[in-house]
C-alpha cells in the first residue's frame, strides 16, 4: 500500500479511474448479457475482446508504477499511455455496433420495465467505457509527475 | 518536442484510426438505415445512349398532376383541410348554436389541448409541423384567426405552458396521468382572468386523449394516475375534476350571461366518457373531431362557421358508452403474462428470448363496438336471452339509455335528409347485395348525407352468434342543395350478410364456411347503427314503445332465404374453396373447454370473466417458440431452379400479366442467396437486383400521411437522372424540407365515410410519393377497433372492419393509379400494444374472419393492394409470420393477394424466424442490420438445399414483390438499356479520408514518440 500511495500521482490516479470504469463497464456488460433478453443473442466477443485487453493494460501500468523504476518499464509505460485510449475506443464502437440496433428495438418497439431494466446495464457499460477512454487519453498527454510522496 | 505530447498525439491518431475503422464497420452494418436518414445511395444509375423528349415521356410512366412542388403541396393541404371538414361528427347542437353567425366571432378557447391539439399521434404517426413552405400547417388557434375570429388572449396567455396528455407507455401498470391545469392554478397565474371572458360571446372547450405507438391505456382506475384518482377521475378515457372545473368555468360564465354559446370540441381517437357533457344542458354543442392533422383544424373551423354554406356530414366511428370498462372486451384487456412466464424464460430455457411473454383472450368473441350494444339492445327490447342482467351493466338491470351515449354512425347535420330504401337485390351467384337509396335534402342547408345499409339476420336461438346489425356498405352524395336529392347505389358483398360457420360440414372433408341461415333478412338505413336497428325493429313488428331512440320510415327491405344456404359462400372471389384456417386461434384448441366466449344466447351465463391464469402448455409451447419447419428433411416438393439464365429483366414485364410463365422465369434468374437476402434483409429500402434488373425500392412509413424524411430527402439519391427528370428538385425548393407527416389520422378519415374523398386521399399520396420518389408506404391502419383502450387506435379506421375496409380500398386505389404502393397494417390481430411483440390474442375463427380479418379482406379484393404489413403479434399462440393459414392460405389464396408482404421492424429473429417468412411469401423483413447471427445463421443456401418448398415459396414471394414493384413509381426513370452502379457515398469517402489521415498522423506522431522512448532510454 506505502508503495502504491507513493507513487501515486495525477497519471496514475486517472488510470486507476480508467482500470475502475472500464471494470464497471465489463461487469455491467456481463449483467446485460445475462438478462432474459439478452440472453437469447451471443454477445459482442470484440468488446470483450478489447475491454479485457485493456483492463489488463491498465492493471500493469498500475502495476509498474508501483514497482520500482526502471527503464524497460518507463518504456512500457509510454506504450500502454499511447495505446490504451485506442483500444478502448475501439470497445466503445464495438458495443455500439452491437447494441445499438437493440436500443432502437426496445425503444421503439418492445419497451416495458423488462426490457428497459435489462438494456440498462449496456448503457451503463458504453457510458463506463466511453468516459474510461476520454480519461485515457487525457493521461496520455500528461507528465509523469509525482503529486505526493510518503516518506519511508 | 516534448515526449508526453508525441504520446498524446500518438495515442488521439490511434483514438481516431479505433473511432473511424470501427465506425466504418457501423455504418456497413447499418448502410440502410444510414442512407435512407442521410438521403444517400450506393447506387447510380446511367444510360447507355442518347435520351430525347419521347423517351422522356415513356421514362416516366407515373405522371404527378402537379407542374410544381408548390401546386402539390397545396393540393396536399387541400385534402387535410376537406378530411377536417367532412371528417368532423356534430354529436350535440341545442339553442341553435351552431353554425355560429358573423356576431360570434370572438371567441375563448378553454382547456390545455385547444391551445396544444391533437394533430398527430407519438411516435410513427407524430405530427410534422412545416414553416416556411407553401403549405405550412396551422393549429387550432391560427385556424380560427384565418378565418376572421378573434380569440381571446388573455385566456391564451393563463393557458401558456400547458402539456399535451400522453397515452402511458405500453408497459406495466403504466397509468394515465391527466395534464389539465387546475383552475386554482390558473387563478395562481392571473386573478382575473376570467374578467376577459365579457369581451367574448362564445366559449370554445376542448378536451382529448392522445395516441401512441406502442402505448396503452388501462381500463378503469387501474390506469388512472393517484393524483387523478384523488380528482375523482375513473377511467383514463373518463374526465377529472380539472376538466369539469374548466367546463363549469364556461358554463357558469354562460349562465352570469358572459358566454352566448359553449361549445365543446373533443379531439381524440378513444372513445371518451362524455355522458356528463351531453346530459349538461349548458352545453349547446358538442363536435367530435378525432385527430385532424395539420390543415383539418381549417375544416373543423369551417364546419362550426358553416362556410359556403357548409354543413357537417362527419359520422361516428366507434361507439361512445358510459363507461368503457365495462364492455365485454375491457374484461381481457391487460398485460396477462403466462403463469409460467418465469419457467419459460429462465435462463437456460430453451425458450428463453423468444418473446414468449403474455397472451390476450378475446372471449368477447364477435360482440365488440356495436355489435355488442345494439345486440344485447334487442334482446333487452325483446326480453329475452337475460340481456338486462346485472353484468356489464353501469347499475341495476342493463338498459342501452344508461350505456350507450352515442351509437356507431350517428351524426347531426345543419340540415335535414329524407332517405328512402328504395330497393334492394340479393345476387347469390355474384356474392352481392345491391341497393338503391334515395336522398333528398329537407332542410334549408346544403350539405352532404351518408346512407349507412345495414343488415339484420335471423338470430336462432343457441344457433351462430350474429350481431343484430351489421353495417354492410355506405355511400356519400354530392353537396346537395335545400330540396335536391340524389340517387346513391351501393353494392355490398354478400359475405357480410352472412356468417361464418366453423362446424360447417363442407362434404370434401373441409369444415367451415360462410353461410347464410334460413330466415328474414331486413336491409336497413339509418342515421347510425342504432337507428337502423330501430327501423327494423318496427318492421319486424316490435311495439314502437318499447325502443330507446328515433326510427324513421321508408328505411327497410327484406329477403327471405328458405333454407340454409351453405354453398353461395363456398367459394372466395378469387374461386378458391373456403375451410377452417384459424382453429387454433382459439385457446380451447390447446386447452378444452377452457374459454366460454360470449353469446347472445345467454348473456348473463356468458359474458366473459377475466382469464388472467393461463399457462403455455407443452403443445402450446412448441408453437410459441415458432420453430415449425424442419429444414434438415426433404420435403418432397420439386427441384426448385435458380440462377438461370432468361435474358429477362424486370422492365420486361411491365405489362405481363401475373398469371404469365415469364413472372417464373425472371424470379429464377437470381441466385437462391439473393432471394434469401431479399427476405432477411429486404427492409427500409430493398436493394437494387442487378441479375433481374429491378431497382431500388425505397420504403416509407405514415399513417398520418408521407412520414419519415423531408419532400426533397431522397431526391438526390433515388431520382436516377436528375437532367431529365421531371420531379427532380433541388434545395433551392422553396418546399424541399416540407414534411409530409401533417394528415389526418384515421378515425378523422373514417369518420367522412366518404369513399371519394379517401380515394382524393390516396392519390395525392401518390403524387406526392412520384415527386419525393418513394414507391411503398406502410399505411392505412386497417386493423379494428377492439378497445378504446389500444392508444394505437388513433392509426387505424374504426370499430368496424366494413367501414376500414372500404375507405382503405379506395385510398389504396388511389395511390395505385400513381404507382404508389399503399400498404394497409397492421395484418393482423394487434389489438393491444402491451408487448405488442409477441402477445399471443386467442379468439375464435368466427371473431378472426369477420371482425378483425374483414378490412384487410376487402382492402385486398377490392382495393387490390399490392402491398401489406404484417402485426408484431401473434395469432394464438403462433407468430404471426409462421401462421400459414393467415399469412398464405387465408391471404394470398382465399384473398388473391398478388404483391409483397413484409413484417414490421423484425426485432427479434427468433420470433422473426426467416425460414417461416419464407415459406409464407413474407418477403420483405425489415431487419436493418445484415447480420445472420443470434437466430438465422441456418439461412443460407447450403443449409436450406432440402427445403424445397421454402424455396418454391421465396420464389413466389420474390415474384409478388416484383410483380407490385413493376406496377410502382419506382420504374419511373428507369429503361432497359440502363445500368447500376455501384457507388461511394460521401460519408464512405470521409471514413476513407480520416482513415488515411488518422493512418499517417499515427505514423508521424508514433515515429517521433519512439524515437523520444528511445532517446529517453538512452540517455
Amino acid at each position: 500500500m506505502k508503495k502504491l500511495l507513493a507513487s501515486l500521482n495525477v497519471q496514475t490516479c486517472l488510470l486507476l479511474s480508467t482500470f475502475v470504469f472500464t471494470l464497471v463497464a465489463l461487469v455491467s456488460y456481463i449483467i446485460n448479457i445475462s438478462t432474459e433478453y439478452f440472453q437469447a443473442y451471443a454477445p459482442s466477443g470484440a468488446y470483450f475482446a478489447f475491454l479485457i485487453l485493456s483492463l489488463v493494460f491498465a492493471a500493469g501500468f498500475i502495476v509498474l508504477k508501483i514497482l520500482k523504476e526502471n527503464k524497460i518499464f518507463k518504456i512500457a509505460e509510454n506504450v500502454i499511455l499511447a495505446v490504451l485510449p485506442g483500444l478502448l475506443m475501439a470497445a466503445v464502437m464495438f458495443l455500439f455496433l452491437d447494441r445499438i440496433y437493440y436500443v432502437l428495438v426496445i425503444f421503439t418497439y418492445e419497451k416495458n420495465e423488462t426490457n428497459m431494466a435489462a438494456l440498462m446495464p449496456a448503457l451503463v457499460s458504453f457510458a463506463a467505457a466511453a468516459l474510461a477512454s476520454i480519461i485515457a487519453l487525457a493521461s496520455s498527454f500528461m507528465k509523469d509527475k509525482e503529486i505526493g510522496q510518503v516518506k519511508e | 518536442m516534448k515526449n508526453n505530447l508525441m504520446r498524446g498525439l500518438f495515442a488521439t491518431s490511434l483514438f481516431v484510426l479505433a473511432f473511424s475503422l470501427v465506425g466504418n464497420l457501423s455504418t456497413n452494418a447499418y448502410r440502410q438505415d444510414v442512407n435512407r436518414f442521410l438521403g444517400t445511395s450506393n447506387y447510380k444509375i446511367t444510360i447507355d445512349g442518347e435520351v430525347s423528349g419521347g423517351d422522356i415521356d415513356s421514362l416516366y410512366p407515373y405522371k404527378s398532376d402537379y407542374s410544381s412542388t408548390k401546386e402539390l403541396v397545396q393540393a396536399f393541404a387541400d385534402v387535410g383541410e376537406r378530411m377536417g371538414e367532412e371528417g368532423t361528427v356534430l354529436l350535440k347542437n341545442e339553442n341553435n348554436c351552431l353554425p355560429l353567425d358573423a356576431n360570434h366571432k370572438k371567441v375563448t378557447l378553454l382547456g390545455t389541448i385547444a391551445y396544444n391539439p391533437y394533430q398527430g399521434g407519438q411516435m410513427g404517426s407524430g405530427y410534422q409541423k412545416n414553416v416556411g413552405t407553401d403549405a405550412d400547417t396551422v393549429s387550432f388557434v391560427n385556424a380560427l384567426k384565418e378565418r376572421g375570429f378573434e380569440v381571446n388572449k388573455d385566456v391564451q396567455t393563463v393557458f401558456k405552458g400547458g402539456n399535451q396528455h400522453a397515452a402511458p407507455a405500453a408497459s406495466l401498470q403504466a397509468q394515465f396521468q391527466n395534464k389539465e391545469l387546475s383552475v386554482s392554478e390558473l387563478d395562481s397565474r392571473s386573478a382575473n382572468w376570467k374578467d376577459s371572458f365579457a369581451n367574448y360571446n362564445t366559449a370554445i372547450v376542448v378536451f382529448g386523449r392522445n395516441g401512441g405507438e406502442n402505448a396503452s391505456y388501462l381500463p378503469g382506475l387501474d390506469g388512472v394516475s393517484e393524483a387523478d384518482k384523488a380528482l375523482h377521475q375513473s377511467d383514463p378515457l373518463g374526465l377529472n375534476d380539472n376538466e369539469r372545473d374548466i367546463l363549469k368555468v364556461a358554463t357558469d360564465a354562460k349562465k352570469a350571461g358572459k358566454f352566448d354559446k359553449v361549445i365543446v370540441i373533443l379531439n381524440t381517437s378513444s372513445t371518451m366518457e362524455i355522458k356528463e357533457i351531453k346530459e349538461n344542458e349548458d352545453v349547446d354543442a358538442m363536435m367530435m373531431v378525432g385527430v385532424p392533422g395539420g390543415y383539418g383544424f381549417r375544416g373543423v373551423v369551417d364546419v362550426m362557421m358553416g362556410a359556403d354554406n357548409l354543413s357537417p356530414s362527419g359520422h361516428l366511428t366507434d361507439t361512445f358508452v358510459t363507461k368503457n370498462s365495462l364492455s365485454p372486451a375491457a374484461q381481457n384487456y391487460s398485460l396477462y403474462k403466462f403463469t409460467n412466464y418465469d419457467e419459460i424464460n429462465a435462463q437456460g430455457s430453451e425458450y428463453a428470448g423468444k418473446l414468449i411473454n403474455s397472451y390476450l383472450v378475446e372471449a368477447e368473441g364477435i360482440y365488440t363496438g356495436y355489435y355488442y350494444y345494439e345486440t344485447r339492445y334487442e334482446d333487452a327490447v325483446r326480453n329475452r336471452n337475460n340481456a338486462d342482467s346485472v353484468k356489464g351493466s353501469v347499475s341495476g338491470a342493463w338498459k342501452y339509455e344508461n350505456e350507450v351515449v352515442y351509437p356507431f354512425g350517428y351524426g347531426l347535420s345543419y340540415t335535414t335528409f329524407e332517405q328512402k330504401l328504395d330497393s334492394v337485390e340479393v345476387d347469390l351467384a355474384a356474392k352481392k347485395v345491391r341497393a338503391s337509396i334515395t336522398v333528398k335534402n329537407t332542410g334549408s342547408y346544403s350539405g352532404k348525407s351518408v346512407a349507412e345499409l345495414y343488415v339484420h339476420a335471423p338470430y336462432i336461438d343457441g344457433g351462430l352468434e350474429k350481431a343484430s346489425i351489421r353495417l354492410i356498405d355506405f355511400g356519400k352524395t354530392k353537396l346537395l342543395a335545400p330540396n335536391e336529392s340524389e340517387v346513391v347505389n351501393l353494392e355490398a358483398d354478400l359475405q357480410d350478410v352472412a356468417t361464418w360457420d366453423s362446424s360447417c360440414d363442407n362434404g370434401d372433408g373441409t369444415k367451415g364456411s360462410y353461410v347464410l341461415d334460413a330466415g328474414k333478412y331486413y336491409f336497413a338505413l339509418g342515421n347510425g347503427a342504432h337507428e337502423a336497428l330501430n327501423n327494423v325493429l318496427v318492421a319486424d313488428g316490435v311495439d314502437s314503445s318499447l325502443l330507446t331512440g328515433s326510427f324513421t320510415p321508408n328505411c327497410v327491405q327484406s329477403y327471405v332465404v328458405d333454407a340454409k344456404d351453405t354453398t353461395s359462400l363456398r367459394e372466395s372471389f378469387s374461386g378458391t374453396k373456403l375451410e377452417n384456417q384459424l382453429e387454433d386461434a382459439d385457446l380451447n384448441y390447446y386447452q378444452p373447454g377452457t374459454v366460454t366466449e360470449l353469446s347472445r344466447s345467454n348473456w348473463d351465463l356468458t359474458f366473459p370473466k377475466t382469464y388472467d391464469n393461463i399457462a403455455a402448455d407443452a403443445e402450446m409451447l412448441k408453437v410459441l417458440k415458432g420453430d415449425i419447419t424442419d429444414i434438415s428433411v426433404d420435403d418432397g416438393w420439386p427441384e426448385v431452379k435458380w440462377d438461370q439464365k432468361n435474358g429477362l429483366t424486370l422492365l420486361d414485364l411491365k405489362d405481363v400479366p401475373f398469371e404469365d410463365p415469364r413472372w417464373g422465369q425472371l424470379i429464377e434468374q437470381l441466385s437462391f442467396d439473393e432471394a434469401l437476402k431479399l427476405v432477411a434483409f429486404g427492409g427500409v429500402v430493398t436493394q437494387a437486383v442487378d441479375s433481374i434488373g429491378s431497382p431500388q425500392l425505397l420504403q416509407n412509413d405514415g399513417p398520418n400521411g408521407i412520414n419519415n424524411n423531408a419532400l426533397g430527402h431522397n431526391v438526390d439519391a433515388f431520382s436516377t437522372m436528375h437532367d431529365i427528370d421531371p420531379y427532380y428538385f433541388d434545395s433551392s425548393d422553396k418546399n424541399f424540407l416540407y414534411k409530409g407527416g401533417c394528415m389526418a389520422l384515421g378515425v378523422t378519415i373514417a369518420q367522412t365515410f366518404n369513399k371519394e374523398l379517401s380515394y382524393e386521399q390516396g392519390k395525392i399520396y401518390g403524387n406526392y410519393a412520384i415527386w419525393a420518389h418513394v414507391p411503398i408506404h406502410w399505411s392505412c391502419g386497417l386493423n379494428t377497433h377492439r378497445s378504446p383502450y389500444n392508444a394505437r387506435n388513433h392509426e387505424y379506421y374504426s370499430e368496424d372492419g366494413v367501414l376500414g375496409g372500404y375507405l382503405g380500398a379506395n385510398m389504396i386505389r388511389g395511390g395505385r393509379e400513381k404507382g404508389f404502393i399503399i400498404s394497409p397494417k397492421h395484418y393482423a390481430f394487434n389489438d393491444t400494444e402491451l408487448n405488442r411483440s409477441g402477445v399471443a390474442p386467442f379468439m375464435s375463427e368466427q371473431k378472426a374472419r369477420q371482425i378483425e380479418l374483414r378490412s384487410f379482406q376487402i382492402a385486398i379484393e377490392k382495393g387490390e393492394a399490392l402491398g401489406i404489413m404484417t402485426s408484431m403479434s401473434r395469432i394464438g399462440a403462433t407468430p404471426i409470420n409462421a401462421h400459414e393459414g393467415v399469412m398464405y392460405n387465408v391471404l394470398r389464396k382465399e384473398w388473391g393477394f398478388h404483391g409483397l408482404n413484409s413484417t414490421d421492424a423484425a426485432s427479434n429473429k427468433y420470433y422473426f424466424s426467416a425460414k417461416e417468412c419464407a415459406i409464407n411469401c413474407v418477403t420483405m423483413t425489415t431487419q436493418n442490420k445484415v447480420d445472420y447471427s443470434n437466430g438465422w445463421e441456418y439461412f443460407h443456401p447450403e443449409n436450406l438445399s432440402k427445403a424445397k418448398k421454402l424455396q418454391a415459396r421465396l420464389q413466389e414471394g420474390m415474384k409478388c414483390q416484383y410483380y407490385a414493384a413493376v406496377h410502382s413509381n419506382a420504374i419511373n426513370g428507369y429503361s432497359k438499356n440502363m445500368k447500376v452502379e455501384k457507388i461511394m457515398t460521401w460519408y464512405d469517402m470521409a471514413f476513407i479520408g480520416i482513415d488515411i489521415g488518422a493512418g499517417l498522423a499515427a505514423l508521424a506522431a508514433g515515429f517521433f514518440f519512439v524515437k523520444g522512448v528511445l532517446a529517453k532510454k538512452e540517455g
